[in-house]
């Protein structure tokens, strides 16, 4: 992301005055500050664009939460004068930034006119875990450039240039306070350790995206690990950890219930992401060139042509039709000439985000994901998780789900370690149908259907 | 100069045969009882599992042999993995009697971090494995059946088979509950050693029975 914006709006400091440039920050003259409203609407446009995903559900909850806050600092007068207490609010959005980076955003998109002061208030009342954490938590570092940006920008709003010279020392400390965080963040980034900020319980369905922890993902897949893999998959797991969050950030797979979801269904459909090729074996899916492979089984011909489309892995040229829309047209496909492909990490990895998220006949099509059934609260009658099984994989006989009962144990495990609430009545009709599971079809040899019940 | 080397060399030649017969018998005065001897170092303590029916071993339902076998051909663990994930491999050998095809075995399976509840008492896994001799060009089949005990949940349909040649390269994986299938078949491309193992994942515990047909 380019953090061009706010300085290239601003004039450079007056010639001469080499003290300016020591600190490699543009000043600007007090009659622009003004105009600095750009700022802050930088800054938002950037929360929008970059840093918060597509709106959610909730968005209006947010909202509305948004305007109470700013209405709280807000003291109305006579003749419908008002005024805002810019410092007490940016305050209160500092308390919440590290983890509610998203009502920052809403309050300033609340605001309509930015306001600067505000932001810098919000910067000077957080702390530097807490600025972290929002870079964190939006797994990348556009807060951090815009924190950088608004701490020079602080400057360019001072009303004399001795009030510009006396912060010179204040922005010297900020960016080595920016550094620090910068740091941190990056280290913690290599190390993959777990950290404050990466073991936040993902609890809240506030429309921002919560990493899960290789502990959760531990959590959720180690009993689906055979033991003989237990060493590869936890040389692994900081890894898939990193893969996994990447791609549901990317993928819209954003509230807890939709993660559980989805990682209830990897875990089964790779046995806990150690079969990432299925072996051959008298099942029909494994005789084919494009059987099942990647964390989520990518399966057919079909399937693996449309993610070579989707994701552009193949060869095509680019065709305008006749209402002017550019379209590839592809003449090879990658995955189908190299199967194989969709067995690897960096492929398996975006194959199962897409197939969950937006496998769709056509980009307009408003036909049903696994994840756009999935709410934001897991409902009590499981209708929405048998809906996103049967959409990944109903082969069984009248469209029945395969293995419908250990995706409901996974469904179970992947809630818990998430720490997803859920309701009494959710939690016991899971249990229900744990138990009253039974296969009715494909026991061909005669033998007890596989029943969680008997004693 | 000369005589320097040579009294260096022959000084090392001598230390390197006496300090070596001098810590020997160090050692040989303190295994004699020596009352200054270091205390030894204390054998590690063998876990203890609370659950009962660990030490249970498999039994054969049909005619055939089934015997302890202590060598681990196929060292798919070790020692780390199973004092860390609190692993016991319990293998057996497969003998067929003479003109029959086909034997079952009935086993017990955990799988201690399928116990998220805690509730109960299985604090280890125990993985069964399975060797028995083939020709090259015969085939196994494996068929999972549901065992008659009735003191634990069957589970036996969520059982995982992994099936390794004589070389020990893994021919196989089947996650039966993935599958939905109990009945396996695969062509035998080496003569000699095979192993099958069998482990229940994704929940706590079960026993089932394995029939097992060469031909």
């Amino acid at each position: 992301m380019s953090i061009r914006g706010i300085g290239e709006n601003m004039t450079t400091a007056p010639s001469g005055d080499s003290n300016n440039r020591t600190s490699g920050i543009k000043f600007a003259s007090s009659a622009q500050a003004t105009s600095g409203g750009q700022a802050i609407k930088f800054i938002t446009e950037q929360f929008a664009t970059q840093i918060i995903s597509p709106a959610q559900p909730q968005q209006d909850n947010l909202q509305q939460e948004a305007q109470k806050l700013v209405e709280k600092h807000t003291s109305k007068g006579w003749f419908g004068f008002s005024w805002r207490d810019n410092g007490a609010l940016g305050k209160e959005l500092a308390a919440q930034i590290g983890e509610r980076p998203e009502l920052a955003k809403a309050v300033f998109e609340r605001m309509g006119k930015t306001e600067i002061y505000t932001a810098q208030a919000m910067i000077d009342n957080a702390s530097d875990e807490q600025l972290a954490q929002a870079a964190k938590l939006e797994a990348g570092k556009q807060l951090l450039s815009q924190t950088k940006q608004a701490f020079s920008d602080n400057i360019a709003y001072q009303k004399s240039w001795g009030e510009v010279f006396a912060l010179r020392e204040k922005v010297a400390a900020d960016e080595q306070r920016i550094q620090r965080i910068d740091t941190a963040v990056t280290e913690a980034a290599k190390a993959g350790q777990t950290t404050e900020t990466q073991t936040v319980q993902n609890t809240t369905n506030d429309g921002a995206f919560h990493p899960v922890t290789k502990e959760q993902v531990r959590a959720i897949m180690q009993a689906k690990v055979p033991r003989a893999k237990k060493s590869e998959f936890e040389a692994n797991l900081p890894d898939y950890t990193r893969r996994l969050n990447e791609t549901m950030q990317r993928f819209g797979i954003n509230t807890p219930a939709k993660q559980a979801a989805f990682l209830a269904t990897v875990t089964h459909e790779s046995t806990g992401m150690t079969e990432m090729t299925e072996l051959p074996s008298n099942h029909a899916s494994s005789q084919m060139k494009s059987k099942g492979r990647g964390i989520i089984q990518l399966t057919l011909d079909a399937n693996y042509k449309a993610a070579s489309k989707y994701f552009g892995w193949g060869k095509y040229e680019v065709k305008v039709d006749k209402s002017g829309t550019e379209r590839k047209v592809f003449t090879q496909w990658d995955l189908l000439d190299k199967p194989e492909l969709a067995g690897q990490p960096d492929y398996a990895f975006p194959i199962a985000g897409w197939f969950w998220s937006d496998n769709k006949p056509t980009p307009e099509s408003k036909a049903p994901t696994p994840n756009s059934v999935i709410g934001d609260v897991p409902r009590a009658d499981l209708q929405d998780f048998r809906e996103a099984s049967a959409l990944v994989n109903s082969g069984g006989k009248n469209g029945r789900i395969l293995s419908w009962g250990d995706r409901l144990l996974r469904y179970r495990d992947a809630l818990d370690a998430l720490g997803v609430e859920t309701s009494p009545e959710l939690r016991q009709n899971l249990e229900t149908a744990i138990r009253q599971y039974k296969p009715d079809s494909v026991l061909s040899n005669g033998a007890p259907p596989f029943n969680a019940n008997r004693r | 100069m000369q005589w320097k080397i040579r009294t260096l060399v022959v000084f090392l030649a001598f230390c390197l045969s006496g300090c070596g017969s001098s810590a020997q018998t160090e050692v040989s005065q303190s295994a004699d009882g020596d009352s200054s001897q270091p205390s030894p170092i204390a054998a590690p303590t063998p876990f203890q599992s609370k659950n009962p029916r660990t030490n249970q071993t498999a039994k054969l339902l049909t005619n055939g042999e089934l015997q302890a076998e202590s060598a681990d051909k196929c060292q798919r663990f070790n020692q780390n993995d199973v004092e860390n994930f609190k692993t016991r491999v319990k293998t057996y050998r497969l003998k067929f009697q003479g003109g029959q095809k086909s034997l079952m075995v009935e086993d017990y399976s955990t799988n201690n971090d399928a116990d998220n509840k805690k509730a109960s008492n299985i604090d280890e896994s125990i993985v069964n494995e399975y060797m028995l001799t083939a020709r090259a060009g015969q085939t196994m089949t494996l068929e999972v059946l549901s065992s008659t005990q009735r003191d634990v949940k069957d589970f036996s349909g969520s059982l995982f088979l992994s099936v390794y040649n004589p070389n020990c390269e893994n021919l196989k994986e089947i996650d039966l509950v993935r599958k939905e299938r109990r009945a396996f078949t695969l062509m035998l491309p080496d003569a000699g050693d095979y192993l099958i193992s069998a482990e229940v994942l994704g929940v706590p515990e079960t026993f089932y029975r394995l029939k097992v047909t060469i031909q």
